[in-house]
């Protein structure tokens, strides 16, 4: 969407026009969704926090508050910061997974059973680094956004993300070994 | 080094990205591969977990959910929207009406001082006749009659000392009767073979309607004088300029700051059997004695002579009195009985007629407060009392 034609948009949010709503919607919400489920990775808390995204959208355009532009900056940095709410509340509560040895693995192949556990492992180590080590390899890695586009979101210099890619990559990269030893 | 580091991986992810193969990569950087290759391999692993995408279900969910949620916003805006006109309505509304009643006040402070003839008087009347409109009491309304009265003689009393020629009507006493000049109320009155007058005799102390002229030479020249009946409100004995100008020759106390109004009423046909007394209309006043000099007092402004009065009580200069008397051919009220009112500051053991007690309850609370509480002392005291005492 252009910049004139994201102008148009936000009017068209704050007139609650259906159509304009739909197609910002269809336009930015996969986007949300698989940043927020790469952040938790969590389909279902991913649904909601994506859907919640949208409305907070509409809520803050009714009051006056919202984007002035850059629509979807706005919309990943409501979705990180919703993201970084709930982190902290499962954090204060924390659920206890079921004990390994009541999971069926029998019946699982083993090369499905291998991706499970490279998938637990890096999210184990991923969930370890700082928020905004998450969020950089979120938007690099997971939305595919290049170096300038990551840099416009965070509102943050392209060397400073650069650095921030360096740290979080070597984090990451640390913590998985360190989780797979355990 | 770290910027060199940085740019590497940079360019190392934009490689990979690209789709080219990592030790193809690291061949660029030999002297980094060691350590950018753990990252890049962290960084392939990392893309991996994109996760499949998304799922038409998730996302015809999410849609129903933020188009549902903005019909409510909607709904909610539109009950606002209608919340809002009512209230600047009724804002509107109270401003209208803030503006009317201040504009009116303004009106009608303006034309306070108006008098016959002029642009503003139908405004005073007017709003004399709301006044009484608001007026339920029958006490207060008698009063507030009987103030209005008091103001058309004012009225026509700077009319004649401004020479001003203006259809006039008032009401009051007959208190002097010379040939063709009369004297109603304070006001001179030239009564000649134009003026109609009613059947019977007109006689001195009657209460009567004037219709008439205000004439340059300071007389109200009559062209019809009615009787009124019994019970009809009045105004006071004379206009209230002259009351004060005779005050600062009459006497040396000034004027009360609160001032009783004396309210008398039309008589009622007298049926006693007194000789003396039936050949005068009786009248009953109550008000402040201001000045106490030989036989002739002033009573709230009104010279009277109370040479022939029955003095009850120890009456002196602040009492408040009940009297009643008559007048004269002169004009000048003669009383006849005078007693302090009950409530009075100097009514010590002051004694009171047996036929007046229960009248004179309902007057002590007047008695003892200004303007507001006249309305009554005048209202019931002047005909009800002279009827019962005669």
């Amino acid at each position: 969407m252009q910049n004139f034609d994201e102008l148009k948009a936000l009017d068209g949010l704050r007139n609650l026009d259906s159509q304009i709503i739909g197609a910002v919607y269809d336009k930015y919400f996969s986007e949300i969704y698989r940043y927020v489920r790469y952040r938790l990775g969590d389909e279902h808390i991913a649904e909601d926090i994506a859907s919640d995204v949208f409305v907070r959208l509409l809520e803050a355009l009714q009051n006056g508050r919202g984007p002035q532009s850059n629509l979807k900056a706005w919309l990943l940095s409501t979705a990180a910061h919703i993201v970084t709410d709930h982190l902290r509340r499962a954090y204060r509560r924390p659920v206890e997974s079921l004990p390994e040895n009541l999971l069926d693995t029998a019946s699982v192949p083993s090369d499905e059973f291998d991706r499970r556990e490279q998938t637990r492992e890096f999210q184990q180590a991923y969930a370890q680094l700082t928020s905004e080590q998450q969020n950089v390899l979120a938007l690099r890695f997971g939305q595919g956004y290049s170096l300038e586009e990551t840099a416009s979101v965070l509102k943050k210099n392209v060397n400073a993300v650069k650095a921030l890619q360096f740290r979080a990559l070597a984090a990451l990269q640390r913590n998985i070994g360190e989780v797979a030893n355990e | 080094m770290n910027n060199k580091l940085y740019d590497a991986l940079e360019n190392s992810l934009s490689a990979l990205e690209e789709g080219q193969d990592l030790d193809a990569v690291l061949a660029r950087y030999p002297d980094l591969a060691k350590q950018l290759r753990p990252m890049l391999e962290t960084s392939l692993h990392a893309r991996t977990m994109g996760g499949a995408a998304v799922s038409s279900d998730i996302q015809r969910r999410g849609r129903s959910r933020l188009l549902q949620r903005a019909a409510e916003m909607r709904e909610a805006k539109r009950s606002k929207r209608r919340v809002i006109p009512m209230f600047s309505r009724m804002a509107l509304t109270l401003g209208l009406v803030g503006v009317l009643v201040l504009s009116s006040t303004g009106l009608v402070n303006a034309s306070s001082g108006s008098l016959p003839g002029d642009q503003l008087y139908p405004v005073k009347r007017t709003w004399e006749g709301v006044r009484l409109f608001f007026v339920f009491s029958p006490g207060g309304r008698d009063l507030l009659e009987s103030q209005f009265e008091q103001e058309r003689l004012d009225e026509i009393d700077e009319l004649l000392a401004k020479g001003r020629s203006i259809s006039v009507v008032f009401s009051g006493l007959v208190t002097r009767q010379q040939d063709g000049q009369w004297l109603i109320s304070g006001i001179p009155v030239q009564v000649s073979a134009a003026t109609r007058l009613p059947a019977q005799v007109i006689p001195s102390g009657a209460p009567v309607m004037v219709t008439g002229l205000t004439r340059e030479d300071g007389i109200v020249e009559a062209q019809e004088i009615q009787l009124l009946q019994a019970g009809a409100s009045l105004p006071p004995l004379e206009p209230s300029e002259r009351n004060n100008s005779e005050g600062e020759h009459g006497d040396s106390n000034p004027a009360p700051t609160s001032q009783v109004i004396l309210t008398p009423r039309a008589p009622v046909p007298e049926t006693g059997s007194n000789q003396n007394e039936q050949e005068h209309h009786s009248y009953e006043f109550s008000g402040v004695v201001q000045s106490v000099q030989d036989g002739i007092w002033v009573i709230n402004g009104q010279t009277v002579s109370v040479n022939q009065a029955d003095i009850k009580g120890n009456i002196a200069v602040g009492s408040y009195v009940k009297f009643e008397g008559y007048y004269d051919v002169n004009g000048i009220f003669v009383v006849t009985r005078i007693e302090l009112k009950s409530g009075s500051g100097t009514s010590k053991g002051d004694n009171t007629s047996g036929s007046g007690a229960g009248e004179n309850e309902n007057n002590n609370d007047n008695s003892n407060t200004n303007s507001n509480s006249n309305e009554s002392s005048g209202s019931g005291s002047g005909s009800s009392s002279s009827e019962d005492d005669h």
